[in-house]
Order: structure tokens, then C-alpha cells, then sequence
């Protein structure tokens, strides 16, 4: 009878105190447990105020702690961009901050924001802008001129745009190496279609094309008081918060409005897609289609829905498919809605690779039956107690509270938003949800994709339907930067490039005709390093003799007007003539040869770039079939060359560039010592120099072909 | 007695350099609504009152990590984390005595399939099959006494918000938010859940526990490059052992290994519990006391008795890999609780704190070698010695080697040059304004308080922290970095692409 006391001590002190907490003695089940009544609470509003120039601003005191933050939203976004400057926005919203304003560099303004342990950054969404700042109280006047100034002159520095360029490449040449986002990206480029400006891929060639003025010219376009709601919640006063904010933006005048273009979105085409990624132990699946939009009036029910079927530790999919099958440990399916436009409907998870069909089994057989059985009151009752009882969360801090209201304001929601979340919620019925399900999911419909390794798979993909490969290969980047436009300014600009270099090299001496160089190769293969010997005797037109000293014995190519003879282990046999040609025209490449090239070449200059975080200027020459693009230095020093060949082992086509570094004194001629060669972006040899002479003199055998 | 013989001594240390006066007042106001009790069983109670809104935040501190396996049981500590979300006798079941015996079954089941499997030799192939599938059968009939997942439904229904677990080498933290009327069931489920857990369907949770590392380490190159990188660094030190677990171990460790696990590590005296929000102290420590009350008085596991040794050799682990090239370095350091600590905090930021930071401004801004370049204190953990590391993500242009020689550059700076006073200043003032910034929710809170409170025995650590970083010179930082950054007591370790694989 113990008990009975325990219930009746909790039930006096619930009934005396506001958020009373018993102390009677533990229960032995949580159902005995006596909850007192949450206190009614009224969720406190910002204080919203627009400017005569139409700058909004929000505000919300909080004292809790010395700080003050800002977070602003600026109209526009990365969907608005067009597609051959995808990646525009995204240096916008970087290259803001980092870049620094009219009056005060980027580097500056990092050391002056960090030694105050304080924040100023900008950012680009697909549907906004976004702007924030985050201080102790007493710099906050410091920092929001800071905060004021990149949103209003924005400097967009060259050398900033050229570093968020140099991070984008790196994104790019990375952004297979992660299967779970390879799987989010195509996965959405099938839902939203691979051109839409949703999805559209950032590529080398796009971030070629972005140059400072566009950026200017988006700050231009978008950038304007009207176009900003500002949010500010922290240890202030509200009405001197006001008169500061005001007079750092009073006098920025108003713009034209924003145009937001509505962007198209077709269903997607059911089907499956797979793409193979071979270093993984682990299979992507996704499946789905669109989901619904916000404003939905089943936003509700289908947030009702989400709980019984893909969402939280309690729902049928964490249930059946990780807990009872043990088929995955990342199981989750929601309709997603969107402020915007639709979201997706997508069911996820990876698995290993040999349960990859036993788990889109086991998804389909969850997809099927929320269409064809409705909840049960179980389900219902969960998932209704959760999102209610959990509502409190919605509002646990200012800033929390702030966020909302400016995301509700900025995409046009009512202010009461999450109010008639909340009755919507306590409205659905199971009937709701049934019919939620067969609206909004539609198993004729669905898109599959699937990312691993396939012969791993316990089925094959094609079980699922006919399917389709996804090419995930990497646009390789354009040679050196932008297409050299040829007109008698860069002509004359290259040609006078091509000069300097030649005299670099040169000095003094006319062109050189025979060399004779030693050798070694740090040749990068399979993750290995194997190091190899050449000798190279050249002279021109057409006699060379190439000598490899490999861990596996020598081989020397040997070439004489139209005949070739390769040696190798003893062995001789005669080099295939049409490719004598080649070879010979190659040698032409050699730094030392095709300077001599400076008269008869054509030489094309390109702009600036930069190589190895040297600055130089872009020069394309051709003679004879011999085409590359150099970068040689305000000095004359040539630092690399780019050309299409072939990879010296694999023999495969792609891009060659040398980077060329030591340079040192032969003979009066200047000539590199070290090479760095990649190819197609990876580094695959080294090449130092041991020895070298210009215009030496040949034993009479050098080049003698005996057979 | 012992510790507030400590407390005492830290005082008197504190105090003998200046204590910046903001910062005592600071934990002056922060202690006046916190309140701590250590039960007689030994578990340690915190609660600070925090009345922003109607939630209130948890989080349980148990003072075991993977550091605290052998080889064989390696993940068993993960394992557990996940096993503590299976329910009690009480919650999970629908019918407990029905369920026990299932589980004896399936545990049987188990022990003949292994058996076979791991035959030496090779298995029998139509004994292992005919045994998994009466494996099977007997989870069956388990699972079907399972009240599936109750334990979270339970609190989804309450409405409860973040419910969650990690484990790292050092530490398992389970944690989540109720509304704060919901108080009791917290301490209820708690309490339960580490006095009373059954650990039901455990080989097929033990399934999901092996895709977690096949997600985590297998399929991501950078897991994988950690799982080689520490096992290098470390030679003796089971920090050098992987949290999630060897593939082989995951396979065999058995719900009997878990159970002895539990048992061992999960005495009272372990675990830490911290609650935080809209509470009421005075009414909630009773109420609090009498549910954790009840778990056993248990002695603590005897400390872990390896000791890494000194490194007398350079190390190198090269991976050839599908992904792109990634440069990492690391340097054997001490413990958090060594004095040092502070030093080692204010050369990771000089390095790699914000867009001022060395590392930023050389790899990043001027070279442009790197897309990201950091520095970071304790791999795996800092419960124990452990490394500091330097790393960075090279751009298309550039390679591991141009990483490396940057990278020395600036250790060799901070070898040989002082910190200058500004770098210094702005070191201290970040640490100031973090501290603030860290107390902005109720579960940072929390989980704050438990780790200094288990880690350093006192939850003034939060703030001292603060003070140490002050007291920091740049002489300190010179004779830090050249004792610990030399070639011997280095481990590299890279990604190099290699697209034939």
C-alpha cells in the first residue's frame, strides 16, 4: 500500500506547485508517473521596424548573456544564376567578406573582427543571401560599421575572388570522393532534373568564365536596402539598437526591387540510375519522387505521416529495417516540403554492399504498405504526442524564435506560423494520413538510384528496371584558363612573351641545337614512387638517342632521319617509322628548342594566371604541329607548359603540364633542373637534372643505327 | 576528502598567478545556480537552473571509452552505447520471462553457429548454413517478444527532442531534452536504463554496429586513413585501436562480452549526470537522488595500466587511394590534465583559429597550396596521452609534398620565433568570448559541466580554462613546440591517388 501514498503525494504536490517534481519515491513504471501541467507561455515577437529606404529590421532583447548578433537575408540566391557562370552566387556570398570593402581590406578586417573574438560573414543559399554578425556587447558599434560596410561596398579584391576560385577547384576535384554525396547530389539532379538551376553543377569550366565585374554586377542588381530584413537579438536596448542600425544604413538609398524569376520544375521520369563507385563496402539507395510545398493545407497530415513512416527512433522504417532486419545503421524517408517550391519525397539508406536489393526490397515493401494500411491509433497517438508534446522546442531561445520569424517574413508565411502548426497538427486524423499517403506517394513514380560497388551487390541493379548510368566523370579543366582570343594586340603581346622567354634562356648565345642531358625520374605510379635513369642525347633536326635505366634493365630509342631502333635487354628491333615523326617533333618541346622557335612560331598571349602561387602571363605557341600553352614570368622565365599528350606509362591521352622550377647557368644558357609533370591534374613525375651540356660534341656513334 | 583536498590546491595554485577578476565573479554567478551532490553510491549529480524556456537538457557523462578494451572486444564500448537504447525487464518487452528465455536460445544458437564458423580450418558449409538458419529462427522468436524501439518511443511520445549517444576512445555521453515537466521520466528511464538494461536483439544490433563502420571507416577515405594513422602512431596505447572496432570483432564479440563489459565499467562511480534548464533544484535533487539512488554501490575498474611509450622512431603511413591526396602530421603530447594543456590549446589556435590563423593565412591565403588547413589537440582522445595534429585538404595544383614543407615551415617558426603579443592577445580573447558563447544552450551546458566535472574533478575547469590560456607566454609556447615537435616523435600519414585501384 505503499504505493497509494506515493500517487497521493503527487497528486498534492502537482496540484500546489506550478512545475511541481514529486519526491515521493520512484515509480516502477513510467506510466505511473504524474506529469504536472506544462505553464502556459506566451512565445515572445520581435519587434519589427522599416526604414524609410525599406531596410526591415527585427529586434529581440535578450540578457542572458554580454553577446548581440545579427543575422540579415538578402533577396536573391544561387538558383538565379545563370548556367554557364554556375558557381557565381556562391563567390558572391564568399568573396563579400573575405574580399573586404572600399575602405578596409579583407586581411584587415580579419584581424580587426578576431582580435575582438567577434564575427562578420556573408553567404549565398539557393533562395537568399544571407549576412550575419555575432560580438560581445561592448564592440558591437566596432563591428556593425564593419557589418554595415561589406554589406553596402563590398571591395570583391581579385586576389580573394582568385583564393574562393582556388578552394572551388579543390570542392570540385573532391566531390567524388564521398559516396554519401555523390548519392544527395544525383539523386536530387534526377528529381529536379540535371539543367536545373537548382542543381546545376559548379564546374572548372564555369569558374573560369567568373570574373570580378560579375560579381560587382550581381552586388548591383541584388544588393539593395529594400532587399534586406535584418535580425537582431541580444544584450540591448531595443530603442538604441534601433537608432544605431538606422543611422548605419539611413543613408544607403533604395534600389530596385528584386526580381525572383519562378523556376520550372518538371516531374521527374521514374526509372532506376545507378553510378559505380568501386572503393566502398557500403551501397547508396534512394528513392523518391517531389514532395509538397509548406503552404500545402496537408502540410500537416503529412507531417503526421513522416512520424509513423521514416522519421525518429519509434517510426516503421528505423523499426522494420534497421532494428528487426539489421540492413542498415542511416535508414530515414520523409516527404519533404519545401517554403518555395516542392520538396522531395525520398526514402534513404546505405547498407552493405550485399544486402543492396534485399534493402530496396525491404523499402519498397515500407513504401507499399503506408499506402495500404492506414495507422494504427498506436501510431496515430505516437506521432501526434510527439510533435505536440516536442512543440516546445520549437521556441527554446530568442535567437530560435528570431530565425523564424525572419525565414516566415522573408518567404511570405504568416507570422503565426507555427501556431497553426500547432492546431494543425491536433487536427489530423488517421483518415488524414491515409489519404496523405496515397496523394503524395506514388510507387508507379518512383526515381532509384543507386551508388556502389556492383559486384558486390546480392542482385543486380537491373532487377529494379532498365537501368541507366549515371556519368559522374569530372570535366577535366580547360588548359590554362580561358580560350586566348586572337586578335593583333595579343598577338604582338605574345610574340613579344615568347621573345623575353627566348632571351631568358638564351642570354646571349644564338638558339642551341644539341644537348646532352643525365637525368633522374621520381615517377609517381599506383601510389608508388619508382625512380628511373634517362639519358638524352638530341641533335637537331632529326638524331636522337634516349636511354631509360629502369630497375628492370635499360631501353634506348634511337632515332635517325626516318629510321628508329629500340634496344632493350639485348634485344634490337626497328622503331616503328610513322611514329618517328613524332617523336622527332616532340623533341621540339624541349624548353631549350622551342625558344629557338621565336621567330617562325605563333604565339597568342592569354591574360595573367598564376602557377604554384606565382603570378605569369599566358602565352600559346604553335609551330610545325607543336602546339602548347607557356606561363612565363614578368622576367622572361618560363614556369610551365601545357600541352595534350600522352601519359608516359599508360599511354593514355590527356593533359601534360610541366611545371619548371631550378633554373641554373649552362654554358651562358639559363635552363630548368627540376620538372614537375601531372597529368590530367595529378602529379605523376618529378624530373631532376644531373647533368647537362648545350652544343656538345657527339662521338661519331652516337646516333649510328647498326641493326 | 581527497577531493576537496584538490579543489583546495587548485585554488591555491589559481591564486598564485593573477585570476583575471571578470573571470572569478563569472564563476561566482554561474555557481549560484548549480548545484552538485555525489550520492553514496558514488554517481555525481549536477543540476543548474537555467529558465529561458520550459525544457530542461541531459546528459550522462560514463567515464568508459574504447581506450578501455582489449583486442578481441574492440567496439564493445560503441556496442554497449547502442545496446543501452534495447529498453530494461520493464520497457521493451511484452513479456520479460518469455523474453529471457528466447534470448537463452538465441544466445545457444549463437555460440553453435561461431563455433562452426570459427572452426579451424574451414566450416562445415551445410552445417553453417542449417545453424543460421536456426540462428535465425530463435531471433525470431525473440523479436517477436520485443516491444520494439519502446525505449525512444517513450520519449518521442513525451516529446522529447535530441535523444542521442557517442562513444569515443575516452568517454560514452548519452543525452536529451524533455519539456521540463517531464523531469521524472527522465530520472525514471535513466536510472533504468543503467540499472537494469537487457541487452535484447544484440547480434542484430550488433549487424547495424558493423554498417555503422562500413559507413564511417570503409567507404570514406579519410576513415580510412585515421584507422591506419592512429594504429601507427600509437604502439602500445589502446588509443591506437579503432572506437567503432576490427571488422573481425564485430563479427564475434558476444552479448556475454557485453554483459561483463557493462558490469565492469558501468559502476556508479563512472557516471555523471548532468541536468540543465527550467528546474527547480530544490524539489529536483531528491526526486533525482532517489532514482540514481538505487544503482549499486560498485568498485571503479582498476585504471587503465598501459603507458604509450616515448616514440623513438619517425613514422610514415602512405595510403594509395581512389580520392584525392590529404596530408596529415602528428605529434605525441600529454594528457589534458597536464599543466600544459593550455600551452598545446594556444598553439592549435595561433595555427588554425579563423581566418588570422598561421596555418589560414600561409597554406591557405598566401600559397594557396591548401583549401583547408588546421590544427587539432587529442587523437583519438585526451584522457590520455595523446597526438596533436596538423592537416589539409591540398588544392588540384598542389601536392602532399607542398603541404608537408608549409606545414614544417611553420613549426619551425614557432620553434624558433616567439608568439608576437597580438597573436597572443587574440588567443585569450576568443577563449574569454568562447566561454561565453558556450553557455548559450541548455545542452552545451551540460555536457560541459559532466566532462570537467569527470575529467578534472571539478566543473570550475570550464572557467579555468579560461585563466590558463591567460597565463600562457610566448616562452611557453617556444619551449612547448621544441619539445614536442621533433622528427622522432612524428607520424605522417597521407592519402596519395592512385586511380588504377
Amino acid at each position: 500500500m505503499k504505493n497509494l501514498k506515493v500517487r497521493s503525494t503527487l497528486i498534492a504536490l502537482a496540484v500546489t506547485v506550478l512545475v511541481a517534481i514529486p519526491i515521493g519515491a520512484q515509480v516502477k513504471d513510467h506510466r505511473d508517473i504524474k506529469y504536472p501541467k506544462l505553464p502556459d507561455r506566451q512565445v515572445p515577437r520581435p519587434e519589427v521596424h522599416t526604414l524609410a529606404n525599406g531596410l526591415q529590421i527585427f529586434l529581440m532583447e535578450d540578457h542572458e548573456l554580454p553577446l548581440i548578433s545579427v543575422t540579415g537575408r538578402i533577396r536573391t540566391g544561387s538558383n538565379y544564376e545563370s548556367a554557364d557562370k554556375s558557381g557565381l552566387a556562391g563567390f558572391v556570398g564568399q568573396v563579400m567578406r573575405e574580399g573586404g570593402t572600399k575602405s578596409m581590406d579583407g586581411d584587415s578586417i580579419d584581424d580587426y573582427l578576431e582580435s575582438r573574438a567577434a564575427f562578420v560573414e556573408t553567404g549565398m543559399g539557393g533562395d537568399f543571401g544571407s549576412a550575419s554578425m555575432n560580438c560581445l556587447k561592448e564592440d558591437f558599434d566596432d563591428v556593425l560599421a564593419v557589418f554595415a560596410d561589406v554589406l553596402r561596398n563590398p571591395a570583391f579584391s581579385e586576389d580573394k575572388l582568385e583564393l574562393a576560385k582556388q578552394q572551388t577547384k579543390t570542392n570540385i576535384a573532391r566531390r567524388n570522393d564521398d559516396i554519401g554525396g555523390i548519392a544527395g547530389r544525383e539523386f536530387s539532379r534526377l528529381i529536379y532534373g540535371a539543367d536545373s538551376p537548382l542543381t546545376q553543377l559548379v564546374e572548372y569550366a564555369t569558374v573560369a568564365s567568373i570574373t570580378r565585374d560579375d560579381l560587382v554586377s550581381w552586388h548591383n542588381r541584388y544588393y539593395h536596402p529594400n532587399n534586406v530584413m535584418l535580425g537582431v537579438v541580444g544584450d540591448f536596448d531595443s530603442s538604441s539598437i534601433k537608432r544605431k542600425i538606422e543611422a548605419a544604413f539611413a543613408d544607403w538609398p533604395k534600389g530596385p526591387a528584386a526580381e525572383l524569376p519562378e523556376i520550372a520544375v518538371n516531374e521527374p521520369e521514374p526509372g532506376v540510375h545507378f553510378v559505380e563507385k568501386s572503393d566502398v563496402t557500403q551501397a547508396y539507395v534512394r528513392i523518391g519522387h517531389r514532395g509538397i510545398r509548406r503552404d500545402n493545407p496537408d502540410y500537416y497530415a503529412v507531417q503526421v505521416m513522416n512520424e509513423i513512416f521514416g522519421g525518429g527512433f519509434s517510426a516503421r522504417l528505423f523499426s522494420n529495417v534497421r532494428s528487426e532486419k539489421g540492413l542498415a545503421y542511416n535508414v530515414r524517408g520523409t516527404i519533404g516540403s519545401g517554403y518555395v517550391r516542392k520538396g522531395i519525397f525520398s526514402v534513404a539508406l546505405s547498407t552493405k554492399s550485399e544486402t543492396m536489393a534485399a534493402s530496396i526490397d525491404a523499402l519498397r515493401v515500407e513504401i507499399d504498405s503506408i499506402l495500404a494500411s492506414p495507422p494504427t491509433d498506436n501510431e496515430m497517438a505516437r506521432s501526434k504526442e510527439s510533435i505536440l508534446n516536442s512543440f516546445v522546442f520549437n521556441s527554446t531561445s530568442k535567437r530560435q524564435i528570431l530565425g523564424q520569424q525572419l525565414t516566415y517574413a522573408y518567404f511570405g508565411y504568416p507570422a503565426d506560423f507555427l501556431e497553426r502548426y500547432r492546431s494543425g497538427i491536433e487536427k489530423v486524423t488517421k483518415d488524414d494520413v491515409a489519404r496523405v499517403a496515397k496523394k503524395y506517394i506514388h510507387p508507379d513514380k518512383l526515381v532509384t538510384l543507386v551508388v556502389g560497388k556492383s559486384e558486390d551487390f546480392d542482385r543486380p541493379v537491373s532487377d529494379f528496371g532498365t537501368v541507366n548510368v549515371v556519368d559522374i566523370t569530372i570535366p577535366a579543366p580547360k588548359s590554362t584558363g580561358p580560350k586566348m582570343a586572337r586578335n593583333a594586340e595579343t598577338v604582338a603581346a605574345g610574340k613579344e612573351l615568347l621573345a623575353r622567354s627566348a632571351q631568358h634562356i638564351n642570354g646571349a648565345n644564338s638558339p642551341a641545337t644539341s644537348v646532352d642531358g643525365d637525368y633522374t625520374i621520381a615517377l609517381t605510379m599506383g601510389g608508388q614512387t619508382m625512380s628511373l635513369g634517362r639519358r638524352v642525347s638530341i641533335q637537331l633536326p632529326d638524331k636522337m638517342r634516349q636511354t631509360f635505366t629502369t630497375p628492370m634493365g635499360e631501353q634506348t630509342l634511337l632515332i635517325n632521319g626516318n629510321r628508329g631502333l629500340v634496344i632493350a635487354g639485348g634485344q634490337k628491333q626497328p622503331f616503328p617509322e610513322d611514329q618517328v615523326g613524332t617523336q622527332l617533333e616532340d623533341l621540339n618541346r624541349e624548353l631549350l628548342f622551342l625558344v629557338g622557335h621565336a621567330d617562325d612560331a605563333e604565339a597568342v598571349a592569354g591574360g595573367t594566371s598564376e602557377m604554384n602561387g606565382t603570378p605569369c602571363n599566358v602565352v600559346s605557341v604553335s609551330f610545325s604541329g607543336i602546339e602548347s600553352v607557356l606561363c612565363v614570368d614578368d622576367a622572361g622565365k618560363i614556369i610551365s607548359q601545357t600541352y595534350q599528350g600522352e601519359h608516359p606509362m599508360q599511354r593514355t591521352p590527356g593533359e601534360i603540364i610541366v611545371v619548371y622550377s631550378d633554373y641554373r647557368d649552362v654554358s651562358g644558357y639559363n635552363l630548368p633542373h627540376k620538372r614537375l609533370m601531372r597529368f590530367d591534374g595529378q602529379e605523376i613525375a618529378t624530373v631532376a637534372t644531373n647533368t647537362i651540356a648545350v652544343n656538345p660534341d657527339f662521338d661519331a656513334t652516337t646516333f649510328e643505327i647498326s641493326e | 576528502m581527497t577531493r576537496r583536498f584538490v579543489l583546495l590546491l587548485v585554488v591555491a595554485v589559481l591564486s598564485l598567478g593573477a585570476i583575471p577578476q571578470a573571470s572569478a565573479q563569472n564563476v561566482e554567478e554561474f555557481g549560484k545556480n548549480l548545484t552538485i551532490e555525489t550520492l553514496d553510491n558514488g554517481l555525481t549529480l549536477m543540476l543548474y537552473e537555467r529558465k529561458t524556456a520550459p525544457v530542461v537538457s541531459f546528459f550522462t557523462h560514463v567515464n568508459v571509452g574504447s581506450a578501455n578494451e582489449v583486442n578481441g572486444i574492440t567496439g564493445l564500448a560503441h556496442m554497449f552505447e547502442h545496446m543501452a537504447f534495447k529498453g530494461t525487464s520493464k520497457v521493451g518487452t511484452k513479456d520479460y520471462k518469455a523474453e529471457l528465455r528466447a534470448m537463452s536460445e538465441v544466445d545457444r544458437a549463437y555460440h553453435a553457429f561461431a563455433l562452426e564458423r570459427d572452426k579451424p580450418g574451414a566450416a562445415d558449409e551445410t552445417k553453417l548454413t542449417t545453424l543460421k538458419a536456426a540462428l535465425k529462427s530463435a531471433q525470431d522468436k525473440a523479436g517477436d517478444l520485443v516491444a520494439k524501439n519502446e525505449f525512444g518511443e517513450i520519449i518521442d511520445r513525451n516529446g522529447g527532442a535530441g535523444l542521442n549517444a557517442f562513444t569515443n576512445a575516452d568517454i560514452t555521453g548519452y543525452t536529451y531534452a524533455l519539456p521540463a515537466n517531464k523531469l521524472e521520466l527522465f530520472a525514471y528511464l535513466e536510472s533504468e536504463r543503467f540499472l537494469d538494461p537487457v541487452l535484447r536483439e544484440f547480434y542484430r544490433e550488433r549487424d547495424v554496429v558493423q554498417e555503422e563502420r562500413r559507413m564511417r571507416t570503409e567507404s570514406s577515405p579519410i576513415g580510412r586513413l585515421i584507422e591506419q594513422f592512429i594504429s601507427v602512431a600509437y604502439i602500445a596505447h589502446p588509443y591506437g585501436m579503432p572506437t567503432v572496432g576490427y571488422m573481425s570483432d564485430l563479427k564475434r564479440f558476444t552479448r556475454e562480452d557485453a554483459n561483463a563489459f557493462y558490469t565492469k565499467h558501468y559502476v556508479p562511480a563512472n557516471i555523471t549526470v548532468a541536468v540543465v534548464g527550467d528546474i527547480d533544484s530544490k524539489k529536483a535533487l531528491p526526486m533525482l537522488r532517489k532514482y540514481f539512488g538505487r544503482l549499486p554501490k560498485r568498485d571503479k575498474p582498476a585504471p587503465l595500466r598501459t603507458i604509450e611509450p616515448p616514440q623513438p622512431a619517425e613514422k610514415t603511413v602512405v595510403m594509395p587511394d581512389a580520392s584525392q591526396p590529404l596530408y596529415a602530421e602528428a605529434y605525441h603530447r600529454p594528457a589534458a590534465t597536464h599543466r600544459d594543456n593550455a600551452v598545446f590549446n594556444a598553439i592549435s589556435d595561433v595555427l588554425s583559429s579563423g581566418r588570422t590563423s598561421r596555418l589560414y593565412r600561409s597554406l591557405v591565403r598566401d600559397k594557396k597550396i591548401a583549401a583547408f588547413a588546421g590544427a587539432f589537440n587529442g587523437l583519438p582522445g585526451d584522457k590520455y596521452p595523446t597526438l596533436m595534429l596538423f592537416f589539409a585538404v591540398p588544392t588540384p595544383d598542389s601536392s602532399n609534398e607542398d603541404i608537408q614543407a608549409a606545414i614544417r615551415e611553420e613549426i619551425k617558426r614557432l620553434k624558433t620565433d616567439p608568439v608576437s603579443e597580438d597573436e597572443l592577445k587574440m588567443v585569450k580573447t576568443q577563449a574569454k568570448a568562447g566561454l561565453i558563447r558556450g553557455l548559450q544552450s541548455n545542452g552545451g551546458i551540460a555536457s560541459q559541466l559532466a566532462t570537467a566535472h569527470a575529467q578534472f574533478g571539478d566543473w570550475r575547469e570550464i572557467f579555468s580554462q579560461v585563466d590558463k590560456i591567460e597565463a600562457v607566454t610566448a616562452e611557453d609556447i617556444l619551449r612547448v613546440a621544441n619539445e614536442t615537435f621533433v622528427k622522432t616523435n612524428r607520424t605522417v600519414g597521407m592519402i596519395v591517388t592512385d586511380d588504377a585501384n
